[in-house]
């Protein structure tokens, strides 16, 4: 008998582009999260200058908050 | 008035502005200036000339930094070092920042650039490689610089800073 073509199994690289399916496997750590369409690896952010202008803000506000913090302010 | 403190925080200050304005040149400059560099064949010129020089105060600055700094806090250092004063806390925090960062430019840029720039033989797999160990060190050390000047700032200045 001959399949309709409704019921024919794809292969996992015909139903996702190789790109999705990278950022699955990167980005997830068992089956629950959903993939990340468009990313194929995650960026170091000290790789462009302006993330790591940001890090470097958001450790001092994080570091200013612990310091107030152990010394009661 | 007291030399010790006073001239220790001078020197701090004038070694501080070379490491760090060495350290800003080397990212917010260098970085792009060596790619555009390389790509119309001028880049042997600053591998040569410039690198070897700056790379030379960058570093020095850096021991001096510490050195001076270490002076300046005196016999309060294992106080700032260790957290074990109320009074010493932001000065402590930026103290580990500058020491985490000293260590980062003599173990990790240093030894790397050497190889970059061809002071010591290394192949060209190990040259990329060093190209970017030497790198994020160096981004790493732009990045502590941000929360180290806060706190060496705050160290002065606690009320103002923290309330």
């Amino acid at each position: 008998m001959r399949a309709s073509s409704a019921f024919v199994r794809k292969s996992r690289s015909e139903k996702q582009p190789l790109a999705i399916r990278l950022a699955w496997t990167e980005n997830t750590r068992g089956a629950a999260a959903a993939p990340i369409i468009g990313r194929t690896t995650m960026k170091n952010p000290l790789d462009s200058l302006w993330g790591t202008v940001i890090c470097g803000l958001i450790l001092t506000l994080f570091l200013h908050n612990i310091v107030r913090y152990a010394l009661g302010g | 008035m007291d030399w010790v403190p006073a001239i220790s925080r001078w020197i701090h200050l004038l070694a501080g502005v070379m490491w760090i304005g060495l350290l800003y040149y080397f990212n917010f400059v260098n970085v792009a200036a060596a790619k555009a560099a390389a790509a119309d064949g001028t880049a042997a010129g600053i591998s040569k000339h410039v690198m070897p020089r700056a790379l030379f105060w960058f570093r020095w600055a850096a021991v001096v930094t510490w050195l001076a700094g270490a002076a300046l806090l005196g016999r309060h250092f294992h106080e700032a070092f260790f957290f074990l004063n109320k009074a010493y806390y932001p000065i402590g925090v930026g103290a580990w920042f500058g020491t985490i960062m000293l260590i980062n430019v003599w173990w990790l840029i240093w030894p790397n650039q050497k190889k970059i720039l061809g002071i010591i033989a290394a192949t060209d797999e190990e040259k990329n490689k060093a190209r970017r160990v030497a790198f994020l060190a160096s981004r790493t050390n732009t990045m502590f610089s941000i929360p180290m000047l806060y706190f060496m700032a705050a160290g002065a200045h606690t009320a103002l800073y923290f309330g």
